[in-house]
């Protein structure tokens, strides 16, 4: 299939898919009622940025997700391997244990960030040589270091911090604030994309492993460095919109690069696409699956992600 | 245009005595030089040094009279060329073309369209290395020496001076090694090589000069004629080998 037809398919999956977001949850509103008085109906109009942070959170995940399977060159490499989770979840935990969260709606979100970004620097720091694997095994052990930071705060924490914290690290994007959040995500989200686009051959070349990226022009190591801190920093900014998602990142570009495989420059507008679609889809479904309560959207994607994940885990073991 | 290594020595990190010590070489063009020495002799080290890849502990390498660490990557590829003994399995299946595409400089990195000159010499390029028929074939579906091919292909595509091959016959069929050897051959006027292999035959046939590398230095360097001999080959693979002529042509083998 030619990359514009390509595009075109998954460009008309996201907007049915961003349709659907507006159209369906808990309460139905008739066409006829979306505009009232000339004013949009404020239903709609939290479906709107819901829907739009969805599509931003995702597509950002499946690109961060993209970027790791290629610079790792591991499909099973996520977004959140250099210590992303555990560094954000630390951060959320410690805002909303220690009592910061009085300081404002801002102050999860904020601190999630500051944990997600400190735990990468941390990696970057620790790892002397800077080899895509060494700083695999370095997100590993200080993502780990802080989950356990992590749970030592939930132990000695009430009962009701410890339920914000668990509900905060299902991931939800139920409460993201349009100029706060999503403005700026989705204008990082632009400039990856276009970075990305930019250096999509560089990206080709390292999945042959960095001396053959090396031999053909790419500085492999500064290269590495800079996608790796591109891609967590994407993954970092969609934590503290909507907590820990899992599975989006992981799964789509997977399946993305599978279908259609070839350069980067073909399959990076697709990953974003699909991941927004996919994103949308899933927090539709935690709406309408269950109204009174709704479902958070990390734990849809979990439950749609994890037969994938685990088919694609064999399908590993029986190749190698 | 050449390569020169001055007095190279490098240590592996995880090593305490260094895998190359005080290694001098050139590559010009005009000339084949072949590379020969045991497994772990630091072949393919050497190579990683010459093109920059790896940094040696003291030493320099000199690429046309600057460090070959001063140039931009664009500058260095344009002028020295490396085919690397193992390249690791992409995780997307590129096809013949698009992996031979990415050996291109200068291809525009907004549309990624190769200019007409850029097209035709690609194709020039898999016509050279007999891959036309395989062109749109995904790289995992070929076998260890076509995929070789594929990786020679993609060094040649940008017309380089200088070309290092680290064993580029390991995996090709005795008329795959005969057809590189006469590309080889017809380029040499043009374009400085470096050989690096196991196959004594190979450096006989086709350089005009070997180097036998042992213990981390030159054990012997010249006319391959005179290099590749029972007496010096002995001590280096610690077997006997025997020389002799075939229809006035050296023909060397393990006893």
């Amino acid at each position: 299939m030619k990359t514009a037809r390509i595009i075109l398919f998954y460009l008309a999956a996201a907007l049915a898919a961003a349709v659907c977001g507006v159209l369906f949850g808990a309460t139905r509103i008739p066409l006829s009622e979306f505009v009232q008085d000339g004013a949009l109906n404020p239903i709609a109009e939290l479906r709107i940025v819901r829907t739009a942070s969805a599509a931003v959170v995702g597509a950002s995940l499946a690109v961060s997700g993209l970027v790791f399977q290629a610079v790792l060159r591991n499909s099973l490499a996520e977004p959140f391997l250099l210590g992303v989770s555990g560094g954000s979840g630390l951060g959320a935990a410690c805002a909303i244990i220690l009592g910061f969260s009085a300081w404002g709606f801002m102050s999860v979100p904020l601190f999630a960030l500051l944990g997600a970004v400190a735990a990468n620097l941390l990696v970057f720091a620790a790892v002397r040589r800077r080899s895509a694997e060494e700083l695999l095994l370095g997100g590993v052990m200080i993502g780990t270091l802080a989950s356990s930071m992590l749970m030592v705060l939930i132990t000695f924490s009430h009962s009701h911090d410890m339920a914000g914290v668990i509900w905060w690290m299902l991931g939800s994007v139920q409460t993201v604030d349009p100029s706060r959040q999503l403005a700026p995500a989705s204008v990082l989200l632009a400039a990856s994309l276009v970075y990305l686009f930019v250096r999509a051959g560089d990206i080709d070349l390292l999945t042959f492993g960095p001396e053959y990226a090396w031999n053909h022009g790419v500085n492999a190591r500064t290269m590495t460095v800079l996608l790796l801190a591109l891609a967590s920093l994407l993954a970092a900014v969609t934590v503290s919109m909507a907590g820990i998602i899992g599975f989006c990142g992981l799964v789509v570009p997977h399946i993305v690069r599978r279908l259609h495989g070839g350069s980067h420059r073909k399959i990076l507008i697709p990953a974003a696409l699909a991941g927004a679609a996919f994103l949308m889809l899933a927090d539709i479904l935690g709406r309408v699956v269950s109204p009174v309560r709704e479902l958070p959207v990390g734990m849809v994607t979990a439950a749609v992600g994890c037969p994938v994940f685990l088919w694609l885990l064999n399908r590993s073991r029986a190749g190698s | 245009m050449k390569l020169t290594a001055e007095q190279l020595v490098y240590t592996h990190p995880e090593a305490h005595e260094p895998l190359l010590n005080g290694i001098s070489l050139e590559i010009a063009p005009g000339r084949i030089s072949a590379l020969l020495g045991r497994n772990g002799s630091g072949k393919s080290t050497l190579v990683r040094l010459l093109s920059g890849f790896l940094n040696p502990d003291s030493g320099s390498v000199m690429l046309d009279g600057r460090p070959v660490s001063a140039w931009t990557p664009s500058e260095r590829v344009r002028r020295l060329a490396v085919v690397q003994q193992h390249v690791p399995v992409p995780l997307t299946d590129y096809t013949v073309r698009e992996t031979v595409a990415m050996g291109l400089t200068g291809v525009s990195r907004l549309s990624g369209r190769l200019s007409p000159e850029q097209s035709d010499r690609l194709e020039r390029t898999l016509a050279m290395l007999d891959l036309a028929g395989l062109a749109d074939r995904p790289c995992g579906s070929l076998s260890g020496g076509e995929r070789q091919r594929v990786f020679t292909a993609a060094a040649l595509v940008r017309s380089p001076g200088l070309l290092l091959l680290d064993e580029p016959t390991s995996a090709a069929d005795p008329a795959v090694t005969r057809k590189i050897v006469s590309l080889l051959r017809t380029l040499a006027p043009e374009v400085g090589i470096l050989i690096v292999t196991h196959d004594l035959q190979l450096a006989l046939d086709c350089a005009g000069f070997a180097m036998l590398l042992h213990d981390g230095r030159i054990a012997a360097a010249g006319d391959p004629a005179d290099v590749l001999t029972p007496e010096t080959l002995e001590p280096v693979y610690g077997c006997p080998f025997r020389r002799f002529d075939c229809g006035g042509r050296p023909v060397i083998l393990p006893e």
